[in-house]
């Protein structure tokens, strides 16, 4: 099947180190095998699309598992995989505007939170934000002033986004706006939701059919 | 900060490091790892020195320690185990 996976710089597996071959081309890379005996756990990791925001990483690519693949909560696993091109839309500039928007959906959680307490113009403030730097201005202001708990819990939200939002560090910032969203709803399974989210934008982005 | 099913904390994540790097997770577990040092700097971190740590002690022999510092980390040792 045809799947996608997030490598580290130079196409290196994040967990296990390994280089994986590149394309030559149309050609595709050499197969990567698991180890003969391992447990489809260690076999060769791919991606659907909807699993795409829980494994970010510098590199995207377009993969080839063998059949058969075993399809799992967030991952397809297969004995053996090889890349077969680069999604090159994924760069620094689709990182970085995937990251502004996941923290920019965290400031919004928390202005629904103030509105739901009644605090119209301090949400007015949070959604006004367009940048990382609005949004860690207004988070730092409103967490001066008096505020009910869930409210400065959100707001502490929008000021570690708006901080790893700064390097681009997309996993960290689409995980806290999934668990801010979750928060909102005391309901874990917004997380769910806000990881769906994250995946259209980034099928959308990236040219990948959901 | 709600509780989310299949989400590890910092907490867990380093009571499970030994256990990862031995490969010793369940399936299930080595997912859930897995996932959290995507977004977790710290414990990705912390996995590399622990990583580091253990290839530094592969390398180390009784006989490569000065007589002092063995005998510090014996007497630390037998201090522990008390």
């Amino acid at each position: 099947m045809i799947a996608y996976k997030f490598l580290a710089r130079g196409a290196v597996s994040p967990f296990a180190g390994v280089a994986w071959p590149p394309p030559s081309g149309a050609t595709p890379g050499a197969w990567v095998a698991a180890s003969p005996g391992a447990g489809p756990e260690l076999w060769i990791h791919g991606c659907r699309p909807a699993d795409l925001p829980y494994w970010l990483d510098a590199e995207l690519w377009r993969v080839e598992l063998s059949d058969p693949a075993r399809q799992v909560r967030h991952e397809v696993q297969a004995e053996r995989g090889r890349l077969i091109e680069r999604v090159e839309a994924w760069g620094s500039e689709a990182r970085r505007d995937f990251t502004l928007q996941c923290a920019l959906r965290t400031g919004a959680v928390a202005a629904q939170a103030l509105r739901q307490e009644d605090r119209e113009s301090e949400a007015g403030v949070l959604s006004s934000c367009e940048t990382l730097d609005d949004l860690a201005a207004a988070a730092e202001a409103l967490l001066q002033t008096p505020l009910p708990d869930r409210s400065r819990q959100l707001l502490g939200y929008c000021g570690d986004a708006a901080f790893w939002g700064r390097p681009s560090h997309a996993g960290c910032v689409s995980y806290i706006a999934a668990i801010a969203a979750a928060d909102l709803r005391g309901d874990p399974a917004a997380v769910e939701d806000e990881r769906a989210w994250q995946a259209r934008w980034l099928c959308g982005r990236l040219g990948i059919l959901p | 900060m709600i509780q989310v099913p299949g989400e590890l904390s910092c907490k867990e994540m380093v009571e499970l490091m030994n256990d990862y790097l031995e490969g010793r997770l369940s399936p299930a577990e080595l997912s859930d790892f897995e996932r959290h040092l995507v977004f977790c700097d710290g414990c990705a971190e912390y996995l590399r020195q622990l990583r580091q740590l253990g290839t530094a002690v592969r390398r180390l022999h009784e006989e490569d320690l000065p007589e002092s510092t063995r005998d510090t980390l014996l007497e630390a040792f037998r201090k522990w185990k008390r």
